[in-house]
């Protein structure tokens, strides 16, 4: 489903991707870990047509589609979804009027929206009220991450992009996120994951098909579950 | 980031003319004022930026005691086609003495859309709350907004 | 826009409709007295307009704000104009406010009707019977020249004495020429549920080149204004200079809402002006999308202790406009308070201006006063400025006051783009956004105008 091959990738003029290749077929969750720096939110920024970033080598395609050149709402519109790390702040926009009018852009059935959403609420424990507040503004990391868990539930993308949605949490918290995956996964299970994340934690949560290694800007290392054992008994990357 | 300071023409006024004329240019300037008992001062500072990623801040500390007058001309103008600056003018003051008398008015004049210009202004005694702590620990009052007005007067934000 | 009622005669006001005039322009002594005997005032009115006008020529315009040199002072009707300032064909109106009309979704016979083509739109008589009511508790709402002749003493008692003409010139030729506007009086501890709007007063002729409005809310009384219209108002006059004046009693709170949509021809000059008494609130709230050009700075005096003034603004420049617009504040007591939030948006060269006053006599303690200005420039030829001022010498102050000028947040739009809205549309979205703590006080109807007339405007692309 999700083809990169050689990417390469520049921020600000600074080379950051120096040739990444993965593949993601539809169903699969991928986890891809690496020390800060390495390049695990470029790629994700990348896929989802960050302007900050430049591709400046290599190909990624969704479907067959190229994603190069793609606006990110067409590209959103293909059903790639990425979870922010620090989902941005937006002011005077509501938490309801803005899912009411991505969920129509999606293509989605307005006449479902409100049964939608009250079901997903309700299933990621969610407060009601939670709707009024203002994008993100305001929320705690915790409420932050659960918008960016919501609007996933609500869009029913084809791939989802997770970046860090498990930082910062404790075992609890953590456990919880978790399950919402799994819950949205059993809904959907033609859903792709791709997790990014520097703890070996939450994969004790979760079924994972692949994990992959970033350094340096390119992906140095894939495997199955092994590989993630192997980074947490040696403590760290380090090659 | 080069650092400029406020020229004292005469006394009574300071004057700040900063002109960014190279691309990526980044300023800052901190001016600190203490103005004693009856002292008056006119505070003029004027950034323009012609160039293209320039930056500037600009940060007027003032603490005014008994009769004191500040007077404070601000002007930041981002001049057409000049993209990708971040300004900003910020002038604090803190009033220690009675009977001061403060007049400000920072203009900002943006003919571009591709910035980020700030300025703000803030004027007010030491607060309550800071002053009760250390009244609480023994100081009296005006020692106590003294202390404050140090404070103020050394930490750069 | 909803609810007009110009059924004049239904309800017995009386208003002498029409005229035998001879069409005149230009302003001197023999109009001004022209005006007052046609209107039948009492010889101090007529004395207050003459005044006024060796006042207004001894005024000079103002050296700063919009450029006001376009405006040709000896080209205009002051007064028994023709009948008709608006289109006389249906097919004559400006194809760019039609289309707002349709956008806003206004039925087709109150687009007639505000472009002057219908004299007339059918009331309801729902508003009969809210006016019979509020004579009931004691309101009084007449437009000023009924008001006038029923209540001299009262209007005598406070016109002019917030704004008086030699304020500045404008103030000074509205009130040389001034008709129409409203007059209202709200008795002790009234509150008026439901808002008064102006178009109940007001018919095709009236609609505002020199309106004066006087709003008196006695103690702990309540009343919320509405005036204006997101509707574009097309009007072949050039000048338009209103003069309302407020008074805010001990305990009485008075909301003034407008929105200000004229066509991109029109000079709207205007002075507005509270004086706000023991404990009393003044909330302006102002919305300035037309004209080519405004100058509006809503003011308010607090004159005794726990007076509290709030202005919020909310302005969008376009093509060819400049909105010089912000507010001003006066403490001339103790522990008064203050607050003045402008929001503004240029576009398509379009610039605006914020012009802020927040001045705190020697003899006023304890007062708070906090100013946020933001601006968005949606394009690299549009401009804005900010020109605060704040003159401070009362003891123990609490002033702060922010600015912010900027274009669209770019990580903003790429989260609403990454979920799949076109950037247009996420554009339009940022911006109502942006304007939302304003928009959201004003009444339901004209927020949801608002955002319609934003969207639109936003179609026109995104620099």
């Amino acid at each position: 489903m999700l083809k990169i091959r050689n990417l390469e990738v520049n921020r600000e003029g600074k080379r950051i991707l120096k040739g990444v290749t993965l593949r993601i077929k539809s169903g699969e969750t991928h986890i891809l870990m690496g020390p800060n720096g390495s390049g695990k939110s470029t790629l994700a920024n990348t896929l989802m047509g960050n302007p900050l970033y430049k591709v400046v080598g290599g190909e990624m395609s969704f479907e067959g589609k190229s994603l190069l050149n793609l606006s990110p709402d067409k590209r959103a519109k293909l059903g790639l979804f990425l979870a922010f790390q620090y989902p941005v702040e937006i002011s005077g926009v509501s938490m309801a009027s803005f899912l009411r009018t991505a969920y129509k852009e999606l293509g989605k059935p307005l006449g479902f929206f409100n049964k939608n959403l009250e079901g997903s609420l309700k299933f990621l424990n969610i407060d009601k009220g939670f709707m009024q507040r203002y994008l993100n503004e305001g929320f705690s990391g915790g409420e932050k991450k659960k918008s960016e868990i919501l609007q996933l539930a609500m869009f029913s993308p084809k791939l989802a992009i997770l970046d860090e949605t498990d930082s910062g949490l404790d075992v609890s918290a953590l456990k919880t996120v978790a399950e919402s995956f799994t819950k949205i996964k059993i809904k959907n299970p033609k859903l792709s994951f791709l997790i990014i994340t520097h703890y070996t934690r939450i994969l004790k949560y979760l079924d994972v098909d692949f994990v992959h290694i970033m350094l340096n800007g390119r992906v140095v290392k894939s495997g199955g579950i092994e590989l993630s054992e192997e980074v947490e008994e040696k403590g760290g990357y380090g090659e | 980031m080069t650092k400029y300071k406020f020229t004292n023409p005469k006394k009574g006024e300071k004057k700040l003319n900063l002109e960014l004329k190279e691309s990526e240019e980044a300023v800052s300037v901190v001016e600190t004022i203490v103005l004693k008992k009856n002292e008056m001062l006119n505070v003029d500072a004027t950034v323009v930026h012609k160039a293209k990623n320039s930056l500037a801040k600009v940060l007027v500390k003032a603490v005014l005691y008994d009769n004191a007058e500040l007077t404070f001309r601000g002007n930041v103008k981002v001049e057409k086609n000049v993209t990708n600056c971040d300004s900003n003018l910020s002038l604090k003051v803190l009033l220690v003495g009675r009977g001061c008398k403060v007049i400000a008015s920072p203009a900002l004049e943006i003919e571009n859309n591709d910035v980020k210009c700030s300025h703000s202004v803030s004027i007010s005694k030491p607060s309550e709350k800071e002053t009760f702590y250390l009244m609480s620990r023994g100081l009296s009052k005006v020692f106590a907004e003294n202390l404050i007005a140090q404070g103020f007067v050394r930490v750069e934000p | 826009m909803v609810n007009l009622n110009l059924d004049n005669y239904k309800y017995g006001f009386s208003y002498p409709e029409e005229y035998v005039f001879k069409s005149k322009k230009g302003l001197n002594e023999d109009i001004v007295r022209e005006i007052s005997a046609i209107k039948d005032e009492p010889l101090w009115m007529r004395k207050f307009r003459l005044n006024a006008l060796d006042v207004f020529k001894s005024l000079p315009l103002p050296n700063w704000g919009g450029d006001l040199s376009g405006i040709n002072f000896d080209n205009i009707y002051y007064y028994l104009k023709p009948a008709r300032t608006q289109v006389k064909k249906w097919e004559d109106l400006p194809k760019d406010i039609k289309k707002t009309y349709d956008r806003i979704g206004i039925p087709e016979a109150e687009q007639k009707y505000l472009a002057g083509v219908k004299a007339q739109y059918e009331s309801e008589i729902v508003y009969g019977s809210l006016l019979s009511d509020l004579e009931k508790c004691g309101v009084i709402f007449l437009s000023m020249d009924e008001g006038l002749k029923k209540y001299p003493k009262l209007v005598k008692e406070y016109l002019g004495k917030a704004i008086p003409s030699t304020d500045n010139k404008f103030a000074a030729l509205n009130s040389c020429v001034w008709s129409g506007g409203s007059f209202i009086y709200i008795p002790k501890n009234v509150k008026v549920a439901l808002p008064l709007q102006a178009y109940f007063r007001i018919n095709a002729k009236n609609m505002g080149q020199f309106e004066r409005t006087l709003i008196i809310a006695d103690e702990g009384s309540f009343v919320s204004y509405l005036e204006g219209c997101t509707a574009s108002i097309y009007s072949t006059d050039s000048l338009h200079s209103a003069v309302v004046e407020i008074f805010v009693k001990k305990n009485a709170r008075v909301r003034y809402t407008t929105v200000q949509n004229w066509s991109k021809n029109v000079y709207n000059l205007v002075t507005k002006r509270a004086f706000v008494y023991q404990d009393g609130v003044m909330e302006w709230v102002d919305g300035n999308l037309g004209s080519k050009i405004t100058m509006k700075y809503p003011a308010v005096y607090l004159l005794e202790e726990g007076a509290k003034g709030i202005i919020l603004s909310m302005v969008f420049a376009g093509k060819n406009q400049h909105q010089d617009a912000g507010g001003k504040v006066v403490h001339l007591a103790n522990n008064t308070s203050s607050q003045i939030i402008s929001k503004s948006i240029s576009k398509n060269g379009g610039r605006s201006s914020f012009r802020g006053l927040v001045k705190i006599a020697k003899t006023s303690e304890n007062c708070k006063s906090n100013v946020v200005c933001d601006a968005l420039i949606l394009d690299k030829n549009s401009r804005s400025d900010t020109y605060p001022l704040m003159d401070i010498k009362g003891e123990n102050p609490q002033i702060s006051h922010e600015a912010l000028v900027g274009r669209i947040n770019e990580e903003q739009l790429f989260y609403l783009t990454s979920r799949g809205i076109p950037k247009q549309e996420a554009v339009s979205m940022l911006v109502n956004g942006f304007i939302e703590p304003i928009a959201k006080e004003f009444p339901m109807e004209y927020a949801m105008e608002l955002n319609s007339l934003i969207s639109l405007e936003m179609e026109g692309g995104v620099g």
